[in-house]
């Protein structure tokens, strides 16, 4: 053992007199066997530090869960609060929504019925009436087993020729009158000319077209069907 | 002393008036302070009970003209002196293992660095379980950034006596450390 390695934890903390600090370092630069000692005393050192913070951060840390378990937690809370949310809000403003659009898209159709041979107008005007009737449902709040049903549009096999497929936001209706009415979107009214679709003389002339769509309890489409409808002879239908 | 040596000469007259001393006291020796009572064994909140008290000692101290050099000093052995008055709560926590502790310690960190740092930590913690009480004070207020002859004021014993147990103390925590 050297002569000097009873002073180096002294010379580390700084802690020696002038003259016994030059003789140590000038030791240190000739004696492997000091240097080790004095990164050894130096690394206990930090480690009792680190120790000592250690101590300290557990012992002021707030009582209760760890971080990690705190964050999945409240992440956890918020996701089912946002699932809830998205599950009890969807549908009621999805079915509120829906009757004011059909019926804004029953009479945008109508109008250009009218302007047309009028081949679809008493399809159209079951429309409405499924609407009306509907629109009071809605507003009773028997909402929750509207959701997810199918509802109807209609589309006439005879457009105007040479016109492409096309998806057209049409303006917004006028008011409501009533205060209680529901917020109403612009519809969207597909028009798909049957020239697109078939060749021409495939169908005779008083065709229709019913486009069912589905839409799920999220909003989304789930299912979207033509089926061919002869003017005249309307189908009752079991939909709303 | 390597480190955190705390920029206190603590000549107060060079301070504006007494408020603002301990204001500046405070903030620079609170913590500190609060790190080397939760070490002794103290809990948090006791912790921060003594530290009050300390510091409105201090404002009665240099209000009624107490003597202002090594005010350090005096402070660690105000709050040393309480600590011990705690008695029953003194040897709880850093003698004992902080095993369940070191677990929330290091939640954060990666797994692997996660259970070196424990395994570390507790190794450590095992070494210092070895240490004679003078000598854990004596490191815990050293590694607050005390001079010697500090350490000596706030446990009472000489300087020398201070610089052979830091040195003891040092070499028994590397050959348990460092093995």
């Amino acid at each position: 053992m050297c002569d000097f390695s009873g002073k180096l934890v002294a010379w580390m903390d700084g802690e020696l007199r002038e003259s016994d600090t030059v003789d140590v370092e000038r030791h240190l630069s000739a004696c492997g066997e000091c240097r080790e000692l004095l990164a050894s005393y130096e690394q206990a050192s930090g480690a009792f530090k680190a120790f000592c913070e250690a101590t300290f951060t557990a012992g002021t840390r707030q009582p209760g869960l760890p971080r990690q378990a705190l964050v999945a937690y409240v992440a956890a809370g918020v996701a089912a609060a946002v699932a809830i949310a998205v599950l009890l809000l969807s549908p009621l403003e999805r079915v509120a929504q829906t009757p004011a659009r059909l019926e804004s898209a029953a009479g945008t159709m109508h109008a250009a019925e009218e302007g047309a041979n009028g081949r679809s107008v008493e399809a159209l005007a079951a429309i409405r009436a499924r609407a009306e009737t509907a629109l009071p449902a809605v507003r009773a709040g028997n909402i929750a087993n509207m959701a997810g049903r199918t509802y109807a549009s209609q589309v006439s096999p005879k457009q105007s020729p040479g016109s492409q497929r096309q998806i057209t936001p049409t303006p917004e209706p006028a008011p409501r009158q009533s205060a209680d009415a529901f917020p109403v979107e612009p519809p969207i009214q597909i028009d798909i000319p049957a020239d697109a679709m078939f060749p021409p003389g495939a169908f005779p002339p008083g065709m229709t077209f019913s486009a069912d769509l589905t839409i799920s309890a999220d909003g989304s489409p789930e299912r979207l069907g033509l089926r061919p409808r002869l003017a005249g002879f309307e189908r009752r239908t079991n939909q709303p | 002393m390597s480190g955190e040596s705390l920029p206190l000469g603590l000549s107060l007259p060079r301070f504006g008036t007494r408020t603002r001393e301990a204001t500046v006291l405070y903030q620079e020796l609170r913590k500190p302070l609060l790190r080397y009572l939760v070490c002794l064994g103290l809990l948090a909140d006791e912790a921060q009970d003594v530290v009050q008290d300390v510091f409105v000692k201090l404002h009665r101290h240099l209000a009624q003209g107490g003597s202002q050099e090594n005010i350090r000093s005096w402070l660690y052995r105000v709050a040393h002196n309480q600590a011990r008055n705690r008695q029953k709560s003194y040897d709880r926590r850093f003698v004992a293992s902080l095993e369940g502790e070191i677990d929330t310690i290091l939640d954060e960190k990666t797994p692997e660095r996660a259970m070196l740092e424990k395994e570390r930590l507790r190794k450590v913690g095992r070494a210092i379980h070895l240490l004679t009480e003078s000598e854990r004070e004596c490191l815990l207020l050293r590694s607050g950034g005390l001079r010697y002859r500090e350490i000596g004021e706030v446990l009472g014993i000489p300087t020398s006596t201070v610089c052979d147990t830091v040195e003891r103390a040092i070499k028994k925590l590397a050959e348990k450390c460092n093995v």
